[in-house]
């Protein structure tokens, strides 16, 4: 292994400082302090091994999801986890450190779901291999996911690889309309228990009413019975196709709903909790929108981020601020795990890896 | 070590009849389903609460005493085998299924819950558990967290690690720790997805968080017989290029069609060299539109008899010819190892051939049933356990096997795990520095490696 920045490493660790992995720079609210290093990964970039009939890849951690995204739908195949920021130029390394995945996470799961190994460099420059490149690996500790959501805490990641599925041929989406958060809601809890494939499931609230948008995929020729059948279901819904329908969901993807000079907020949360704390952000305006079938709330933030954090202090939930210009980056009730504590010891005993 | 002063401590948390330290209760521990392992432990505990087995941690980590938590002992790697010298804290009866939520389509379970028991808990809603090890009948949720195991429909529904959303476990020095939440996403490292398959070596689980999914609407099973072997495995090619994701993809070769036909007489055709079983399910217009092209595919595989389970008795009955293979085999051997390396799909027809080579070059009968999708194959070497060096060719046979599937670019485990079976041959996976990484994080967690010591880490500290 050649890299320039080995020595960055050594040299930082002898110096007692901080260093972190960047690449595609487009996660603006995931800050470091300006002392501590950064090792620039945009370049470390490309695939690696690519093998269609085994739904598998491995690349380095800078390669954009745009190539790699490009790469499979040549083979009609995707990255289930409907990877966010993609069209901003972010990479697989960014996306796993973050752990952020988009709407379809909701039926085929989330950057956790569908990592199977990982190579990253530890405090001591060394390149650690953990996890396997097949589909089923059970060899080991799974520091493949241990790495998804570590911000970069705990190494520096080299190299991935992923699973894949066959992309659905089609897309078709429904929106249907409610007057209040509680019918919109009871809808979603009732389209989570049946057994459609229903790929996404987002709630957004709107300035005057509460909108569910329902995204299948599939065979174009069973859409029309698939969506009668989910329009029994649904109170009122009109049908989204073509290009509209591409749009939507893409712009979706790179945020494009959130207002200028907020913070973007990623809240976990479960679907019985969205009635707690709606009624807060309907009061205040805030925009925005319950994804992944309500797991995760994205919280457009426009006041004092401070105030955020002790909302969800209350709340007992905690944040990541994704995109925006705060200080901060976690929010809420982050209690010290010792569990993380021990591991993070073991892994990075000189504390080479910034933490956030 | 003062053996009679911590049996007395024991003593004062567990009565009489919940601490076993008689030879004759002691047998039944000695082993679990990797039978050509024995250790016979010191005690055995058998909590009902989870304080119980927090304060028997706590009570090991006084007196420097290992333990290995034990479920209902189905692990085919030696994953709950005793520690000589220590303690077996066996779980059965940490069995509440403390809530099931269908609103949020979870489940909160403790760790001796039977894995089966959480879907029949959560059927009334329309939601199951979709893990489902083929000993899920008997098998509990804390062994199945501890060895990630998987189970046939892992293609398209991954594994244990892809159910659990939230653990409550005691660590090894008996403080306890929550990690994960209710909800699919969390914004810190995955701890929950390092706790899961961790063999036991970061303490024991005592409640967990599953991920509930809606009841498939359909299930479409089909059953085909083909000449050989390899035509089976390039029938699983076929399916899936043609971009079909079925829930499973399995297939069996003639010693075990044999085995299983003598077990629970499914109904498979006796002399198929290689049996091939796909099964689609999920929302009826999509199965049956796959199962159109799915036909389409096995038509043109070279089957010489396709068969489709036309109801769920049907469906029912080929899963249990499957489901049993392993126990199967019991009848037509005294003994056997099993083993589940993975090797790429690309690679299936390569490893069978292999594996018949070998069989042939140590004169040792191997069964093959496997999990074709996902490339995870599970020979089934036979031999008699009274004769030490059958045994011992075995073994090799079994080493011979693993060390092809690193070679093909896969793994030694596909959902065993690594447990004392494998243990010499995790440095054929791994390089020194990635096992001593390994080992590092294990001593932080456990520094006396008292929690499943000797299991999943060579040379581990403690061990």
């Amino acid at each position: 292994m050649k890299y320039e920045f080995l020595d960055q490493v050594t040299e930082t660790k002898k110096s007692g400082s901080n260093l972190i992995a960047r690449g595609g720079k487009t996660k603006s609210g995931i800050n470091f302090p300006d002392e501590v290093g950064i090792i620039d990964f945009s370049s470390i970039s490309g695939i690696k091994e690519y093998n269609p009939s085994e739904y598998t890849f491995t690349a380095l951690a800078g390669t954009r999801l745009d190539e790699i995204n490009r790469m499979l739908s040549e083979n009609s195949q995707f990255l289930p986890f409907d990877p966010l920021l993609s069209a901003r130029g972010a990479t697989l390394g960014g996306t796993v450190a973050s752990n952020l995945s988009g709407p379809m996470r909701y039926y085929f799961g989330g950057v956790r779901d569908f990592i199977l190994g990982v190579q990253f460099l530890d405090d001591q420059a060394r390149a650690i291999r953990s996890g396997g490149k097949v589909v089923k690996n059970a060899a080991g500790f799974d520091i493949p996911k241990l790495m998804v959501g570590s911000l970069g805490s705990l190494g520096a990641m080299l190299e991935l690889s992923f699973k894949v599925f066959p992309r659905p041929k089609n897309f078709i989406s429904l929106s249907a309309r409610y007057e209040n958060i509680s019918n919109a809601l009871s809808e979603l809890i009732r389209l989570t228990s049946i057994s459609s494939e229903i790929l996404c499931l987002e709630l957004i609230p709107h300035a005057d009413h509460f909108e569910l948008l329902v995204r299948l995929g599939g065979d174009d020729s069973l859409f029309e019975k698939r969506v009668s059948k989910l329009n029994e279901l649904l109170s009122v819904s009109t049908t989204i196709r073509g290009e509209e329908e591409s749009l939507l969901w893409a712009d979706m993807n790179d945020f494009r709903w959130v207002p200028g000079g907020s913070n973007l907020v990623k809240v976990p949360i479960i679907p019985s909790r969205v009635l707690d704390i709606d009624p807060l952000f309907e009061q205040t305006k805030t925009m925005r929108r319950y994804s992944a079938g309500a797991n995760i709330a994205w919280i457009a933030w426009q006041t004092s981020i401070n105030e955020l954090d002790q909302l969800l202090k209350e709340w007992g939930l905690t944040g990541l601020i994704v995109l925006g210009t705060s200080d901060r980056v976690r929010l809420g009730s982050m209690e010290p795990n010792i569990f993380y504590r021990k591991i993070k010891t073991a892994l990075d005993p000189s504390g080479l890896w910034a933490e956030v | 070590m003062n053996n009679h002063a911590f049996l007395k401590k024991l003593g004062e948390i567990f009565p009489e009849n919940r601490l076993l330290t008689k030879t004759g209760q002691l047998v039944t521990y000695e082993s679990d389903s990797l039978t050509s392992y024995q250790v016979r432990p010191l005690a055995v505990v058998l909590p009902e609460d989870q304080g119980e087995v927090v304060e028997t941690v706590k009570t090991c980590n006084e007196f420097n005493i290992p333990f290995v938590a034990r479920g209902s002992g189905t692990s085919l790697s030696g994953g709950s085998l005793p520690i000589a010298g220590g303690i077996v804290i066996a779980l059965n009866r940490l069995n509440k299924i403390i809530r099931v939520d269908p609103k949020n389509r979870i489940a909160v379970v403790e760790a001796g819950v039977v894995n089966i028991d959480i879907s029949q808990a959560a059927a009334p809603h329309g939601l199951y558990f979709a893990p489902d090890p083929s000993s899920q009948l008997i098998c509990t949720i804390g062994g199945n967290l501890a060895f990630n195991s998987g189970g046939a429909h892992c293609l398209k529904y991954g594994m244990t690690s892809n159910h659990i959303l939230a653990i409550k476990a005691v660590l090894p020095d008996g403080e306890i720790v929550e990690l994960g939440s209710e909800s699919l996403e969390n914004t810190g490292p995955d701890l929950v997805g390092m706790y899961v398959g961790s063999e036991g070596l970061f303490g024991i689980a005592l409640e967990v968080t599953v991920r509930l999914l809606p009841k498939p609407e359909a299930y479409r099973t089909v059953l085909a017989a083909y000449e050989s072997i390899e035509a089976a495995g390039e029938a699983v090619s076929m399916v899936i290029a043609a971009g079909l994701l079925p829930g499973a993809i399995e297939i069996m070769d003639n010693l075990a069609i044999q085995a299983a036909e003598s077990a629970v007489q499914a109904g498979y055709p006796r002399d198929a060299a290689g049996l091939l079983i796909v099964e689609l399910d999920g929302e009826e217009l999509i199965v049956e539109a796959e199962f159109k092209a799915l036909m389409e595919v096995m038509e043109e595989s070279g089957a010489s008899e396709i068969r489709i389970a036309e109801d769920d008795e049907q469906r029912a009955m080929i899963w249990k010819g499957r489901k049993s293979a392993f126990s199967a085999v019991g009848r037509i051997s005294q003994d056997y190892l099993v083993q589940d390396g993975v090797v790429p799909r690309s690679q299936l027809s390569k490893a069978l051939g292999e594996i018949s080579k070998l069989s042939t070059e140590y004169e040792i009968q191997v069964a093959n049933v496997f999990h074709a999708g996902d490339g995870n194959l599970h020979p089934l070497i036979l031999f008699d356990g009274r004769d030490a060096d059958n045994l011992e060719k075995a073994e090799l046979l079994a080493g011979k096997i693993l060390r092809m599937c690193v070679d093909l670019g896969g793994s030694i485990t596909g959902e065993h795990g690594i447990g004392v079976e494998k243990l010499k041959y995790v440095p054929v996976m791994f390089s020194d520095v990635d096992i001593e990484v390994m080992q590092a994080i294990r001593s932080q967690i456990d520094p006396s490696g008292l929690s499943n010591q000797g299991k999943m880490l060579p040379q581990a500290s403690g061990s």
